[in-house]
């Protein structure tokens, strides 16, 4: 019996290393941390339990969001109700049906994304610039030049404001 | 899957085997090496799997990812002119930047150039001659900079200038003298962000010649043919956590910056230096690239000399948030409402004599005339934002800093109207602020700024070759294919850097580096 374990130990110890790094290596792509809710492709954006299970992510009393896509949530939430900082923004991608192959490519593991993607869609700088023109000192038109959008504006978590490392200014970044 | 990791076991303990055999004639066995080495300078000492007996701190790749001529580590002003000027004398050049943005301390600099100027100073009625801004660079450094580089700095400082207008910045038709400049001769680019503007000009420039900026390629090593012998191959960067390979054919240029946002760098030499000591810096100025260089071979000077500057906020404990950053038209007021210190002195003689103030705090006093050198529109945002103070009479600024830092307002207020009279009459009989400085304070709306002393600037770094920038060992011998310029390289601005004379110090060289790395021979 005492044998059998300690001939068995290493190939535990060795399947666990294996089964770990695995998991590690995955994490980033695929969130298969028990916190975050998961990730997954080719669900229909307003599906929301299939990736947040249970967690009740809309506000009581809203309607069903099943296979509605952005065009319609947009009906009710304008102005003073939008969606902007809501939810991060891959799910505005995602409902206005940038999926997430258009930034990650379709082979798998995904690629990270890269930035000249935003701008094959969000035309250059300066246009991106302009609903913030009456914003001040204006975030795209600074002495740090066009920096990277995903320095502030990131996908998968909460965005960032990058001018905060050096300046007070509390922008609402979407 | 247990017999394969059993053989791997016995692949790797036969190996190690060998080398043990190998070692013993030197006494020491290669894990005992290994073992003692990665505690050695923050790297990691490898073995060469082909000589393993020659300990490195970075092996020679088995294949390059990536070869150009030129490397360039460094994306501020140093980096974009050497890759500029590089490539203008026909070679290849590549940028390598670690910051996932472009610029360094350059980007967020104010940009001021010394550099003696026939055509705006003699519009001023300003003498000035390279000798005299020799003889302020090398005093105000008292003696430690290398008398060729001081000289080769302001011999080269006007083509510097010109050339920089030539790449498409302009600077304001005045000179004036900047902090710590000790005499008018400092240029302030105009358009917004002033360092930031020369830095947006050179990238345009970089972009044009196709040189591309890689960012988040940050340097973890330097490959040198031999330890500490032979010539310097390339670099080893990691980007996206994967270790890349660079060679360069002709030179490697360091254009790192320096180490004022090094907390463990920079209290070693200052122990005051701690974290309770803020910097104007870019959190990302380290002396990394300075370890892997000496790691190389190559020898520091100066490293005991690093600068502090009063101009950081008091409540961002950052660079900017000030309403000025000239000092003729300005009082520097400590907590107890009096004057310490000649507002147009050396810059480590201000920063020392504010150390000695209560709360090491200075109120920077400025009238209107601030609106010269900054927008109006970000005054008013620091007013806004309650980093600055502003009001209308004397009176209402002393009840604001009385407020906010128990200043005692009528000795605050006094202070002013002493200085004024100094003004008027012409002579500081307190603490002698020369008279071509000596400009009142008395057009309202009056700014006081909250400002403490702040790691600015790294006089002490790498040592190059007088005025090549190559780089120098320990023994006095050029290590071949390396060269340096800017903040990480020594010698220049012994114990104390004049206001002004960093951007030119970084054109100057970094042009030079640039050229002179083209000129290299190939050698693969």
């Amino acid at each position: 019996m005492g044998r059998i374990l300690t001939k068995n130990r290493g190939t535990v110890r060795i399947a666990s290393l294996i089964a770990l790094t695995i998991i590690i290596l995955t994490t980033p792509y695929f969130g298969i941390l028990s916190a975050e809710p998961k990730r997954l492709e080719g669900v229909s954006p307003g599906d929301c339990g299939v990736c947040h299970g249970s967690e009740k992510v809309l506000p009581p009393g809203h309607v069903d969001t099943k296979g509605i896509a952005g065009a319609t949530c947009k009906g009710c939430h304008k102005g003073g109700a939008s969606l902007r900082r809501k939810m991060p923004l891959s799910h505005s991608h995602q409902l206005n049906g940038v999926t997430c192959a258009e930034c990650h490519g379709i082979t798998r593991p995904a690629k990270p994304s890269e930035e000249k993607k935003c701008l094959s869609c969000h035309a250059d700088y300066k246009k991106v610039a302009i609903p913030t023109d009456k914003t001040l000192p204006h975030p795209h038109d600074s002495h740090m030049g066009d920096l990277d959008c995903r320095l502030c504006h990131h996908q998968h978590s909460r965005s960032e404001n990058f001018c905060f490392q050096c300046h007070e200014w509390k922008y609402l970044v979407p | 899957m247990r017999g394969k990791f059993k053989d791997q076991m016995r692949k790797e303990g036969k190996s190690m085997n060998e080398d043990d055999k190998k070692k013993k004639f030197l006494g020491v066995s290669r894990r005992q090496f290994l073992g003692a080495g990665a505690a050695v300078a923050g790297g990691v000492i490898v073995g060469d799997p082909l000589f393993p007996w020659e300990l490195r701190a970075i092996g020679i790749p088995k294949a390059w990812d990536k070869e150009t001529e030129v490397v360039v580590v460094g994306s501020g002003y140093v980096g974009l002119a050497a890759a500029i000027e590089a490539h203008d004398a026909g070679s290849k050049a590549i940028i390598l930047e670690k910051n996932p943005f472009l610029g360094g301390n350059s980007i967020i600099a104010s940009g001021a150039y010394n550099a003696v100027d026939p055509e705006r100073q003699k519009k001023q009625n300003i003498e000035d001659s390279i000798d005299l801004h020799y003889k302020h660079t090398i005093e105000g450094g008292d003696y430690r900079g290398d008398p060729e580089k001081v000289r080769y700095l302001v011999e080269n400082a006007t083509e510097g200038l010109k050339w920089l207008e030539k790449m498409g910045v302009e600077f304001e038709p005045t000179v004036y003298a900047v902090v710590g400049a000790l005499y008018p001769r400092s240029h302030d680019p105009i358009k917004s962000g002033r360092g930031a503007a020369i830095v947006k000009v050179l990238k345009d420039q970089a972009d044009k010649r196709n040189i591309p900026i890689l960012l988040g390629h940050k340097l973890t090593g330097i490959v040198r043919e031999k330890p500490l012998e032979g010539m310097i191959l390339g670099v080893e960067v990691e980007h996206k956590g994967e270790k890349l390979y660079f060679k360069a054919k002709k030179a490697v240029v360091l254009a790192t910056g320096g180490f004022s946002a090094d907390v463990k760098m920079r209290s070693k030499y200052d122990p005051r230096l701690t974290t309770d000591m803020p910097t104007t810096n870019v959190s990302s100025a380290t002396g990394e690239a300075i370890i892997f260089a000496e790691d190389e071979g190559a020898d520091v000077i100066g490293m005991d000399y690093i600068q502090l500057l009063m101009a950081c906020n008091y409540y961002t404990k950052k660079y900017g948030s000030l309403a000025n950053l000239g000092i003729d038209s300005a009082i520097f007021i400590n907590t107890k409402g009096v004057r310490f210190v000649a507002e147009d002195q050396r810059r480590d003689v201000m920063s020392e004599a504010l150390l000695q103030q209560p709360k090491k705090v200075l109120l920077w006093v400025a009238d209107d005339r601030c609106k010269k050198r900054f927008k109006l529109e970000m005054i008013e945002r620091f007013v806004k934002d309650g980093l600055i103070f502003k009001a209308d009479t004397m009176e209402g600024l002393a009840k604001t800093v009385q407020e906010k830092f128990d200043v005692p307002p009528n000795a605050f207020v006094e202070t002013v109207r002493k200085y004024n009279e100094f003004a008027k009459k012409g002579e500081d009989k307190e603490f002698g602020k020369k008279l071509t400085n000596l400009k009142p304070v008395e057009k309202p709306p009056f700014y006081a700024s909250p400002t403490q002393a702040g790691a600015h600037h790294t006089m002490g770094g790498l040592r190059t070759k007088g005025t090549t920038g190559e780089v120098i060992d320990r023994r006095g011998n050029i290590i071949p294919h390396f060269y340096a310029a800017g903040e990480v390289t020594g010698g220049v601005h012994g114990t104390n850097r004049l206001g002004g004379n960093g951007t030119t110090d970084c054109i100057v060289f970094g042009r030079a580096v640039g050229k002179n790395a083209a000129a290299e021979k190939p050698w693969g």
